[in-house]
């Protein structure tokens, strides 16, 4: 957890203030982030139990405007972009010609020629770079991860908390849908999305306010059981939840089809970068595929760690832990698609001793409607 | 903070001696670094321990960590309560969540080791890092 030498870590607008909270910093894609507060478990049980508010400022926001924008953001997405209406939004991936993702990323709507997306820290500026290099079209490109902060108010009382600090129609705003919204003062997209498994929103507004902000919506969600979440419970709730985390389920070689992420893959929107090798993964299948399996001998299978068939090495875990929540060891991994079947039993290397692991079906957890 | 009947390594292992007999557990600073622990992995009775050398591994649920013997010695208990209650190394580090019970093949492995004050000492340059 120690960064390369000589490179001087990204900070938060919000970073004095996680501090301040006892925050334990650590190195994250570049940047110093809180990795827990009071500790990863009490904070994963209150973002399923009440609520919890996370600085992810260090996220990405790219903007593409002009007649030609959606003809950019389809040529270089692997969703139909074309399908979204103003004020919505929509998970998909920047793509490379081979059908693996530049990275994962939310598209939102602003209008038919403003598009706005949040990418991941780490591959923002391979993103951009991306992005620029193939716009082929007249589309304005800008990357303003550095103008704008970002806070995610995650769990089941979420609107409760939000509606003393804004007076949008939340109950009006559904998943997957945002606005442009005043809140705590200030102006800024206000997006029904989260990375937890929970209901929630993320707020992106400009950094300077970010302090006042975090604070206020602290501080009304205090009665209601709203603590800060760093980025341990972060990775926890999100595999609970079992999404892809770049650098994990997904990276420069694995393609979309073997990620399980053939639902934002969209042929028939017209031509776009990995069209060819997706449409015809889609069409016959992968050698390999995305798994999820919880452990059936004691032991935590890590990221990393390798599933063997017999002593051979047949596919790797890319995320794995003991989760709060479910109170399971459970994780995902990529096996030959032969042996990917719920129930089927694999057998994970945890440090030379061979464990036992039964693939179930993801996601792991579903809230309760 | 930390208990003066024991002593302690560098790499954050405890052990109380009495007579042949050592408790072996991690301090409060090992288990505040690692977070919230999830499982244990423990030798049985019967095994040797070498000193310097991992005997057993505690992962939390952002971390594993293996767990260095303090001394040379046989196991001659292991803390049981660990298997379902792993969340006592962070709530009582030093006491209920001892590790292992280890019979000493040299009593005088354990003159090597810091007192607490010593130990306070060397995790406060730690921090200053």
């Amino acid at each position: 957890m120690r960064a390369p030498v000589g490179v001087e870590l990204k900070r938060t607008p919000l970073h004095a203030i996680h501090k301040s909270l006892g925050a334990r910093l650590v190195e994250f894609g570049g940047w110093e982030m809180p990795i827990e507060y009071t500790g990863i478990v009490q904070e994963h049980l209150a973002v399923r139990t009440a609520a919890g508010l996370f600085d992810v400022s260090h996220m990405g926001e790219i903007d593409i405007q002009g007649p030609e924008a959606l003809a950019l953001v389809q040529w270089v997405t692997s969703n139909d972009a074309a399908r979204l209406h103003d004020l919505q939004a929509q998970y998909s991936a920047l793509m490379y010609p081979q059908g693996a993702a530049v990275d994962d990323c939310l598209v939102h709507r602003l209008s038919q020629d403003h598009y706005f997306l949040c990418v991941n820290a780490a591959n923002s500026d391979k993103d951009f770079a991306w992005i620029v290099q193939n716009n082929r079209f007249n589309a304005e490109v800008r990357n303003v991860s550095a103008e704008y902060a970002q806070i995610a108010l995650q769990g089941p009382k979420g609107e409760e908390i939000l509606a003393r600090l804004t007076r949008a129609d939340l109950s009006a705003l559904r998943y997957y849908w945002f606005c442009i919204a005043r809140c705590c003062s200030v102006d800024g997209l206000l997006a029904r999305t989260g990375y937890t498994g929970e209901d929630g929103f993320e707020f992106y507004f400009p950094a300077p306010e970010s302090a006042r902000v975090w604070n206020e919506f602290l501080e009304a969600g205090k009665p209601m059981g709203l603590v800060p979440v760093g980025l341990g419970a972060r990775n926890t709730l999100r595999l609970e939840a079992g999404y892809a985390l770049y650098g994990h389920e997904l990276d420069e070689e694995t393609s979309l089809i073997e990620a399980n992420l053939g639902w934002i893959v969209k042929p028939d929107k017209g031509d776009f970068l990995g069209r060819g090798i997706l449409t015809e993964q889609l069409a016959h299948g992968t050698s390999k595929k995305l798994v999820g399996f919880e452990m059936v001998d004691r032991g935590i299978a890590r990221d990393g760690f390798a599933v063997q068939m017999g002593t051979e090495t047949v596919g790797r875990v890319t995320s794995g832990t003991h989760v709060p929540f479910l109170k399971k060891s459970i994780g995902m991994a990529y096996v030959p698609t032969e042996l990917a079947a719920v129930g089927n039993e694999i057998k994970i290397d945890i440090r030379g001793k061979p464990a036992r692991a039964r693939q179930v079906p993801l996601p792991f957890y579903k809230r309760p409607k | 903070m930390y208990p003066q009947e024991l002593l302690y390594t560098k790499e954050h292992e405890w052990i109380r001696v009495d007579e042949e007999i050592g408790t072996i557990g991690i301090t409060d600073f090992a288990q505040h670094e690692l977070g919230d622990v999830v499982f244990v992995e423990l030798p049985k009775v019967g095994d040797h321990i070498t000193a310097n050398e991992a005997f057993g591994t505690i992962e939390s649920v952002k971390a594993v960590s293996e767990i260095f013997a303090p001394v040379d010695g046989e196991v001659v208990g292991v803390n049981s309560k660990l298997q379902n209650s792993p969340e006592l190394v962070n709530s009582d580090p030093h006491g209920d969540a001892w590790l292992i019970r280890v019979r000493l093949s040299d009593r005088a492995d354990a003159d090597k080791l810091m007192s607490a004050e010593d130990y306070e000492a060397y995790i406060k340059e730690k921090k200053a890092e």
